[in-house]
């Protein structure tokens, strides 16, 4: 067995009184790919925010390759250097180009000369079927190409593990698809990945792991046959229910 | 003295090119002024809108001093009371610039402030997420989409600095009140003086107006 890439002990994450997360465990192995389904309001956000530091949990141990970054004098940047995100409102720099959505952060982290970054960029942009998009602002794109544009600006800094937050969300019904193909083809590429997800037939088709949290806690997790064919716990069946 | 004078306009007309030099001195003023003014904004509302434990309080207070005394009060206290208290010298010009800079700094500070707080806070975290530094994204994301929302705000400054150079007169700042006021007290045309310098004034104004709307729209 592989060691965990990410290991996430009895994490609690609390706004003021409200305790939003848990004792949440959570064992991340390479190339895994790990749904987060649950109802609005329970949690699923902020998990993945405290899992790279976005938000700053209460307490618990977060573990990347075995090291503790909640630790005191961690530089949190060492961990967005290798724990990329992607946002449900894509958050693309809408006053740069495409390209230079993608190689801003490479750029100024000296990643590369510019004719490497460039190439990358466009290498990336082919994958995501978006290699005529480079001078285009993000304004004048689709919500689903913007969403793409946004995943190869996380690739561009070679990221060992990527986090989605409900990254389809955000877009109109007939454009879901092209993200959601994608980051299937990330999945098959054996990119890590943790998805906050409404799609049920990703979570199910996609995934190797599903989790469904509610009220803060992982009410049930298991393989997505498992979860989806046969829950066990009387919550997870009433969501399941209620959304497929 | 009991009696009026009728108005003649060509005391207005004759004045004119004495209050274009005074003209010159208020651009003068109001240029390197709000220049002066965009430096100390810029630092200062970048300080206020993050959360150093000494540097925010300071400038905080900064800007509260500055918005709750006038401009005049201000100008006199650069000119005649802190030279006195430290031993210096000062010439009108100087404390008028830095007068006009240090007034329009304290505004132009919170247009700054305001114009980072209303971008996306999800700007902020998809440059931390790329593993950016904070000063990285400060100018690489934040800044340049806070100057967009800043223009308006920072165009408007001006022509109230503009306008403000004025009140300078009190320190005897050749500027183009000033310059009214001696030609009124030659001429004894108070009338028509006045009357040159504020139509002076509408002019540049409106002109200036004009232009940096213009140049508002080209920045966009
Ligand atoms: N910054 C915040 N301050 C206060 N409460 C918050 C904040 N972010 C989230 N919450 C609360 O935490 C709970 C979980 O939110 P979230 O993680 O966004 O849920 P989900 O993503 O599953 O919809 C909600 O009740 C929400 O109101
Ligand atoms: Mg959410």
């Amino acid at each position: 067995m592989s060691e965990a890439i990410l290991k996430i002990e009895n994490l609690s994450k609390s706004y003021g009184e409200l305790e939003v997360l848990k004792d949440m465990n959570l064992e991340v192995k390479e190339g895994q790919v790990i749904s987060v389904i649950g109802p609005s309001g329970s949690g699923k956000s902020t998990f993945l925010r405290c899992m790279n530091l976005l938000e700053r949990p209460n307490s618990g141990t977060i573990l990347y390759n075995g090291k503790n970054v909640m630790e005191k004098h961690y530089e949190k940047r060492e961990l967005h250097k290798e724990v990329g995100m992607v946002f449900q409102r894509f958050n693309l720099f809408p006053h740069k180009s495409v390209m230079d959505n993608i190689i801003l952060a490479p750029k100024k982290l000296k990643l590369g000369s510019k004719e490497t970054l460039k190439e990358q960029a466009l290498f990336l942009l082919e994958k995501v079927g978006l290699e005529s998009k480079a001078e285009e602002m993000p304004k004048n794109l689709s919500g689903g190409q913007q969403q793409r544009v946004a995943i190869a600006r996380a690739l561009a800094m070679n990221p060992k593990v990527l986090l989605f937050d409900e990254p389809t969300s955000a877009l109109d019904p007939e454009l879901v698809g092209e993200v959601l193909k994608v980051m299937q083809d990330l999945a098959k590429e054996g990119m890590t990945m943790i998805v906050v997800t409404h799609e049920m037939g990703f979570a199910r088709e996609v995934s190797d792991h599903v989790i469904f949290m509610e009220g803060g806690y992982i009410v049930e997790e298991g393989k997505p046959e498992e979860v989806f064919s046969n829950p066990q716990n009387e919550r997870t069946k009433k969501f399941l229910s209620s959304v497929l | 003295m009991g009696f009026t004078m009728k108005f003649e306009w060509i005391y207005t007309w004759n004045v004119i090119p004495e209050l274009l030099k005074g003209m010159k001195m208020t651009m003068f003023i109001a240029v390197l002024g709000i220049l002066l003014g965009f430096m100390i904004g810029l630092i200062t509302g970048l300080i206020r809108s993050g959360k150093h434990r000494i540097l925010q309080p300071v400038t905080g207070i900064y800007v509260t001093v500055i918005r709750g005394t006038p401009l005049m009060v201000q100008a006199l206290y650069l000119y005649f009371a802190i030279p006195m208290m430290l031993q210096f010298n000062l010439s009108a010009l100087t404390a008028g610039i830095l007068a006009i800079g240090l007034n329009s700094g304290a505004y132009i500070s919170e247009i700054v402030r305001g114009a980072i707080q209303s971008v996306d806070p999800g700007q902020r975290e998809a440059g931390e997420c790329l593993g950016l530094n904070p000063f990285q994204i400060t100018t690489a994301v934040i800044l340049p989409q806070a100057f967009k929302i800043m223009l308006p705000g920072l165009c408007n400054q001006f022509i109230i600095s503009v306008k403000d150079t004025s009140l300078l007169t009190v320190i005897g700042v050749a500027e183009m009140t000033h310059q009214a006021s001696r030609a009124v007290s030659s001429t004894f045309r108070t009338v028509e003086v006045y009357t040159a310098l504020a139509i002076l004034y509408f002019l540049l104004n409106t002109l200036l107006s004009f232009l940096l709307a213009k140049w508002e729209r080209r920045m966009k």
